[in-house]
């Protein structure tokens, strides 16, 4: 319940901040380094069902007809939390290297999958993403994401009961 | 790090996929625009928060407004809210004319497909008694010089005197209308003029509806002839004491010389009395006083000429002579010949309807609708 709450007001505030500064800020830039975040920090339906709400208050906000961020995030953030921890032959706990790796490659994928599907679902197919946007909201995602990723890292350090992997 | 192994997320991932591709249609289609709206006002508080934090610079500038600025920032800013209400509005209408534009083609096919076709005829009111001199010279010269009398060129009475004629196809009983609303009927035409009789007119005289204004009651229209009573107000009779007619009631016509056509309106029941003679004494004060208007139009009904000539030239005189045949209940199996008449009720009901039209139109020529039905 606690994650939950986390969850909501991390993308409750990167709403209202992308809303408030739609001058500085391009849509998505922060909303969508906070899902993956919140789909890292706790890898449950919970999580699935708070980044959907958001990102749906967020088509809603914005007049969105072709919910393509949307599905493509969920089901990315879906298929990759549901990986089978063990291995489906020999049924043995996965390497320490498979794990890590792809503990370390679940923000990037993330991250990447939703500004490809940014770039071609841009303003509901009506006008495509132009490089100069595309940069706009790389600057920003990408310091956000580091800085998450950094601080899910070093949580426990912080007293926090979580683990990357 | 526990696992989610079973397959709940997956449930919830698909039951958000569709709400959002159910949200996409539906924000597509306009219809969120409340939610939407509710949406915005809710993150208001926490955006003008983080707004205010991001960029304190307004609160320093917000105190060197002076006045009249800010009165003119509040113009503009009402200004912009009637305006946005306003294409709220243009939006609502266009999408009505939207759904109504979708439903056109069948309306159109279903108006291509019938047999009559009823279309009006736009008309001025030239004058509102009768043929002023002055027209009546202009139209003898104009009329002179295509070879017509002065008796085909003007009317000689002193109705109303619209500025479309013969030469529009107008003819005598042809309902005037204006909008829905009947005005009266064409009493004479000339080359380029008509005259109008009103529906107050003591000479005029149509079937009518009479349908009463109320939920609770079952939609049997009653039927009467309305007459004309001279001054500012019809009447209508032949209305049984069985029949219920209340004050408030609404006034159509039955029909449009006999035929079954759109239903015009004549005015509402001001008056509803037994008479002596176990009828009804009905006044009815007509929606529109046709003294005071000047754009009319003109209803004509012809035959739908593109259905006919169509039919025409698929029906083969074999299909037409074996259609009789069987109308005429005759089941030999053998044809008449083609130089055989064709006989029985067919060609004498034909015959007989005509006949009765006619009769009914030379008979009672200030009568437009059917005779009266009690």
């Amino acid at each position: 319940m606690k994650i939950l709450l986390l969850q909501a007001a991390i993308l409750g505030l990167a709403i209202l901040a992308e809303q408030s500064r739609t001058d500085l800020l391009p849509t998505y830039c922060l909303l969508l380094p906070c899902c993956s975040l919140c789909l890292a920090m706790k890898k449950t339906s919970s999580s699935i069902l708070a980044v959907g709400t958001a990102l749906l208050i967020q088509d809603l906000l914005r007049m969105e007809s072709v919910p393509l961020v949307t599905i493509g995030l969920l089901v990315a953030g879906t298929f990759v939390i549901t990986r089978p921890e063990r291995d489906p032959i020999s049924h043995r706990p996965r390497s320490q290297i498979y794990r890590l790796t792809h503990s370390w490659f679940f923000l990037p994928v993330l991250l990447f999958i939703s500004g490809v599907l940014l770039h071609f679902g841009y303003q509901s197919w009506q006008q495509t993403l132009t490089v100069d946007q595309l940069k706009s909201y790389l600057i920003v995602a990408i310091p956000v994401f580091l800085i998450s990723l950094t601080a899910l890292r070093i949580s426990k350090e912080f007293g926090f009961r979580y683990s990357m992997t | 790090m526990k696992r989610t192994t079973n397959k709940l997320p997956w449930l919830s991932c698909f039951a958000l996929c569709l709400l959002a591709i159910i949200v996409g249609r539906l924000n597509q289609a306009g219809k969120l625009t409340s939610l939407q709206m509710t949406l915005h006002n809710i993150i208001t508080p926490g955006r003008l928060l983080a707004a205010a934090i991001g960029n304190p610079e307004p609160t320093n500038t917000a105190p060197s407004l002076n006045q009249t600025d800010l009165a003119e920032l509040q113009n503009q800013l009402l200004s912009n809210e009637l305006q946005r209400r306003q294409l709220l509005i243009e939006n609502a209408r266009l999408k009505q004319q939207l759904l109504q534009a979708k439903h056109l083609p069948a309306r159109s096919e279903q108006l291509e497909r019938s047999l009559l076709k009823f279309d009006v005829v736009s008309a001025q009111i030239v004058s509102q008694k009768g043929t002023p001199e002055v027209l009546k010279a202009a139209l003898i010269d104009a009329g002179r010089s295509a070879g017509l009398r002065p008796s085909q060129l003007v009317i000689s009475n002193s109705s109303p005197l619209l500025d479309q004629g013969l030469d529009m196809q107008i003819a005598p009983g042809q309902p005037v209308v204006t909008g829905s609303v009947i005005v009266g009927r064409i009493q004479e035409t000339a080359a380029w003029v008509s005259s109008l009789q009103l529906v107050t007119d003591e000479d005029f005289s149509a079937a009518v509806e009479i349908f009463r204004d109320s939920e609770f009651t079952a939609e049997f229209p009653t039927i009467g002839l309305l007459r004309g009573s001279g001054d500012r107000h019809c009447r209508i009779d032949s209305v049984p004491y069985t029949a219920a007619v209340s004050v408030g009631d609404d006034v159509f016509s039955a029909d449009l010389n006999g035929l079954n056509g759109p239903r015009l309106y004549f005015g509402k029941v001001t008056k509803a009395q037994f008479s002596a003679g176990g009828e009804w004494q009905i006044e009815v004060t007509p929606a529109i006083n046709g003294r005071q208007i000047q754009n009319v139009s003109v209803v004509r009904s012809e035959l739908n000429l593109n259905r006919t000539e169509s039919s025409s030239n698929s029906i083969t005189p074999d299909d037409a002579r074996a259609n009789l045949v069987r109308t005429n209940g005759v089941s030999t199996g053998r044809l008449p010949t083609g130089n055989a008449q064709p006989t029985g009720s067919a060609r004498t009901i034909g015959t007989a309807r005509t006949r009765n039209a006619a009769a009914r139109q030379a008979s009672s020529p200030n009568t437009f609708g059917a005779t009266p039905r009690s």
